[in-house]
């Protein structure tokens, strides 16, 4: 169904043409958030946005696109989240997975190498300072527009074309470091 | 065009963004420059990296909390519309309980309208006043308008007396003449309640007032024998004391449907009611046609220990 559609019906109470906006944009939204506040709160983060996204969604006027609506929520629900944590003590990581269970050697080594290189493209973004991260994140995986990203974030599309060009190129520096560029 | 200008397109060239000419010299260039193609092929690279990330099934499934979430907390109306919803019922609430309190609107000379409320097994209705009717008269002459069933019986309530003793006797005729009188309010708060002008809410003072000081014209009159308003021109009798307000209800005939005592400062507090069975009259020999004809008396509220009741 188009997205327009659903939106609107969404806006008017109908819960099913909501979880599918919510499942066209999930991934998406996860990316945002796990670009901000790291994958352990990714979840949490998108959760919170979608079910404030929900409340809120009768007041969205359309005057951008749904996407570039909710992830100005993922944003502030981010950064939000992010104020909170930075109030609480820090606990130490969980170290144990369950990922891999029932898998043969081959799989695992597969997985770890691939997981290997997308932790490590994930790892040099998130260094990436956050005015130069937003901007990559939002174009490369969620998608967006130059002029949406520029909405979004309040700046010039020019702006936003510059600071995703400055960040390929730190971005590349970065791996490179670490021994993973493509 | 130069290596700096390359690098300045390169985003846009691995975007696809670059128009047909601006590729075709960027290219030329990185034909010639290993710089500039090797950074291009970086740059390329690493947008399919990221691309294919994005691609990755590395996201977790939505969970099921959230869609929990979302059936749970159903969407509130938005505080514009909850407005006009609470407001449109508090309209439709405020219009049928003034369509119980006053069934028809009464006329711009109405001294009284309002509602009271009884003690528990204080309410008796009374006889041919009560729900239905509505209040209109002229300063403190009031007049009952019945319901069209009870058109051809009208009822008036007369302010009887008013004082600090309970020496009240209610078959004689009215005797006070030109009292001052110093809570029109509480005068007509009695007048509503011995008419029985809604009781199913409280009536307190500060609802009252609107209500009962709009045809008032003074805070200070006087009420003649016949319960007609005049200027005051009496010394104020009770002075500062506490007195009772003493409200009869006739018909049209005069005869005493029901008297009504209450507190001057509480006037939704009605000390003590009666209604007065009519018999049919006795010959014009053994009582007088003047007189209110009462066989039976019946002091329905037990005195509230403020001294005595009516004779």
């Amino acid at each position: 169904m188009d997205e327009r559609e659903l939106v609107r019906r969404a806006k008017g109470g109908d819960e099913v043409a909501f979880e599918a906006l919510v499942r066209r944009y999930w991934a998406k939204a996860y990316r945002l958030a796990e670009s901000l506040v790291g994958s352990a709160d990714a979840e949490d983060v998108v959760v919170e946005a979608f079910a404030q996204a929900w409340q809120a969604l009768p007041r969205f006027r359309e005057q951008a696109s749904f996407g570039t609506w909710l992830f100005r929520i993922v944003l502030n629900q981010a950064r939000q989240w992010r104020r909170k944590q930075a109030n609480l003590p820090v606990e130490p990581l969980e170290t144990e997975s369950e990922e891999g269970e029932g898998l043969s050697l081959r799989d695992i080594e597969a997985l770890a190498c691939e997981q290997d290189w997308r932790r490590r493209v994930q790892q040099a973004v998130q260094q990436l300072p956050e005015h130069l991260r937003l901007p990559l994140v939002l174009r490369f995986w969620d998608e967006l527009s130059y002029p949406e990203i520029a909405e979004l974030l309040g700046i010039k599309e020019s702006t936003a074309r510059m600071r995703v060009a400055s960040a390929l190129k730190q971005l590349a520096i970065l791996l490179a470091k670490m021994g993973a560029l493509p | 065009m130069t290596c700096r200008q390359v690098r300045r397109q390169l985003l846009a060239w691995v975007e696809g963004e670059l128009d047909e000419s601006q590729w075709l010299s960027l290219v030329q260039h990185m034909e010639v420059c290993e710089l500039c193609r090797a950074e291009a092929q970086r740059w390329q690279r690493l947008v399919a990296v990221l691309r294919a990330i994005a691609q990755s099934d590395g996201i977790p499934p939505v969970p099921n909390r959230l869609w929990h979430r979302l059936r749970t907390h159903r969407r509130r109306l938005p505080a514009a519309v909850s407005l006009f919803v609470t407001a449109c019922v508090a309209f439709f609430l405020g219009w049928g309980v003034r369509g119980i309190a006053m069934p028809f609107v009464p006329p711009q000379n109405a001294a009284v309208a309002g509602r009271g409320t009884r003690d528990e097994g204080r309410e008796k209705a009374g006889g041919q006043v009560g729900k239905g009717m509505g209040v209109q008269g002229l300063g403190l002459s009031l007049c009952v308008v019945p319901s069209p069933s009870q058109r051809s019986t009208p009822l008036r309530v007369r302010p009887v007396t008013f004082a600090g003793a309970n020496n009240f006797d209610r078959s004689s005729s009215p005797s006070f003449s030109h009292w001052r009188f110093d809570n029109p309010l509480a005068l007509s708060g009695a007048a509503a309640m011995a008419l029985g002008v809604g009781h199913k809410r409280p009536l307190c003072l500060p609802s009252l007032h609107p209500c009962f000081a709009a045809d008032l014209p003074t805070d200070e009159f006087a009420l003649d024998s016949a319960g007609a308003m005049g200027q005051g021109v009496d010394a104020h009798q009770v002075a500062d004391e506490p007195y009772r307000i003493f409200v009869q209800v006739t018909d049209a005939q005069g005869q005493v449907v029901r008297t009504v005592s209450v507190n001057k400062s509480e006037p939704s507090h009605v000390v003590a009611e009666w209604h007065e069975i009519r018999q049919a009259k006795k010959p014009q020999t053994e009582v007088s046609d003047d007189a209110p004809v009462l066989a039976a008396v019946h002091d329905a509220v037990p005195d509230r220990g403020d001294g005595g009741g009516a004779r």
